[in-house]
């Protein structure tokens, strides 16, 4: 292409709020926050952008600026960082799926969810089963299992433990 | 504990948490429970609202008229502005002429064959810019020959950006997506989108020309 069409900030925008969103969504879990931070990320990042910037440079620094974002977002809440952004996570982003968005719907995800509760203990699986994939209530678990509140309570909290090194470690692995 | 369940029910209600000061095991507790979550929901693409709301948020900021040095592109935006008035102008012309095949050569309106770049830039396959101030195109080698086709929306006359990987045009400034043959693909408008105009083009001696149909001003 011939030197003269520098993308402008709108599509610099279009091309890499899809793979942002997702990003920040799979950090912190809610779509609400991942909203906010994608904006904050967005807001600090393309004002000081450089029009001759590649791609590439281009999305280690919204990478760099999420990472950011990401860290005083957490640190706000709770006083300490509770997932991160890798240093290697701007390679993961697979080329072009910034734009439309509309891969693949859930496929990856919904497997990468069953390999974290492929690796628990059985009472721990259903617990989580339930009330991530069900929406149960602690009661409501309970109920279902058979077992009082402050056990599923206890169940849960180890559960949710194993969860976080299981999905370490399948992070690992690939 | 309960903290945790509390952060665990947010997530699961897809709401904000609220804050509180976990300890170790806690924190890793809640790293599991967005784990979990994430695989639930991270596949989905922004809401176009939030996409939408959040680019009129930062064209405000952006487009402010005291910046030049970034990517706030006022003075392109009042560049192609002006090549795209004139490219539309000439889009009338052309498309009366060229658009419902090849016009008888009396028939041709007013114009100039211009000499745009040599046969060899553009390759068995290839797409190449062009631009000669009144008019902004690309040019496309394909099995059937060469073709231009105007790289100016036909919305409202933003310059058009190339997308290699699709060999489609998109344009930057609204959802619209042309082929390189100038049929539009797909676009999200309030409007009926006409197809790119495209021009005549011709090879002579080594020297792609394009036929330019409106004498420059």
């Amino acid at each position: 292409m011939a030197g003269k069409s520098q993308p402008g900030w709108e599509t610099v925008y279009r091309e890499n709020v899809g793979w942002v969103h997702r990003l920040l969504l799979a950090k912190v879990g809610n779509r609400a926050d991942a909203e906010d931070l994608t904006t904050e990320v967005f807001l600090a990042a393309l004002k000081p952008l450089r029009v001759d910037a590649t791609t590439e440079q281009i999305r280690a620094y919204l990478v760099a600026t999420a990472r950011t974002v990401l860290a005083a977002h957490w640190r706000r809440l709770f006083g300490r960082e509770i997932t991160t952004i890798g240093l290697d996570e701007a390679g993961e982003i697979p080329v072009g799926a910034g734009e439309n968005g509309n891969g693949p719907a859930g496929a990856a995800t919904r497997h990468r969810l069953e390999a974290i509760l492929a690796e628990l203990p059985e009472r721990a699986r259903e617990v989580l089963r339930l009330r991530f994939l069900e929406s149960y209530s602690l009661q409501d678990t309970a109920d279902e299992l058979g077992v009082t509140l402050a056990n599923v309570k206890v169940i849960q909290h180890r559960a949710l433990r194993l969860a976080a090194r299981a999905a370490a470690r399948i992070e690992e692995r690939a | 504990m309960n903290d945790v369940n509390r952060f665990v029910d947010s997530l699961i209600g897809r709401r904000t948490p609220e804050p509180f000061r976990p300890d170790d095991e806690e924190t890793e507790a809640m790293r599991g429970a967005v784990e979990l979550q994430a695989a639930l929901t991270a596949d989905t693409a922004p809401r176009a609202e939030f996409a939408a709301r959040l680019e009129s948020r930062l064209a405000e900021q952006l487009d402010a008229p005291a910046e030049t040095s970034t990517l706030a592109s006022r003075r392109r935006v009042v560049q192609t502005a002006g090549i795209a008035a004139a490219s539309l102008a000439a889009g009338v012309a052309i498309d009366r002429v060229v658009r419902g095949g090849p016009a008888p050569e009396t028939a041709k309106p007013a114009g100039s064959w211009q000499n745009v770049m040599a046969s060899h830039e553009v390759p068995d396959g290839g797409v190449r810019e062009f631009d000669l101030d009144i008019l902004t195109g690309y040019l496309v080698r394909t099995p059937e020959g060469l073709h231009a086709v105007s790289s100016t929306c036909t919305h409202l006359g933003c310059r058009l950006l190339l997308d290699a990987r699709e060999r489609q045009l998109t344009c930057p400034c609204h959802p619209a997506v042309f082929a390189l043959d100038g049929d539009v693909v797909r676009y999200d408008l309030p409007i009926e989108l006409p197809p790119l105009p495209r021009f005549d083009v011709r090879e002579t001696n080594g020297v792609i020309q394009v036929f330019v149909p409106v004498k420059r001003a």
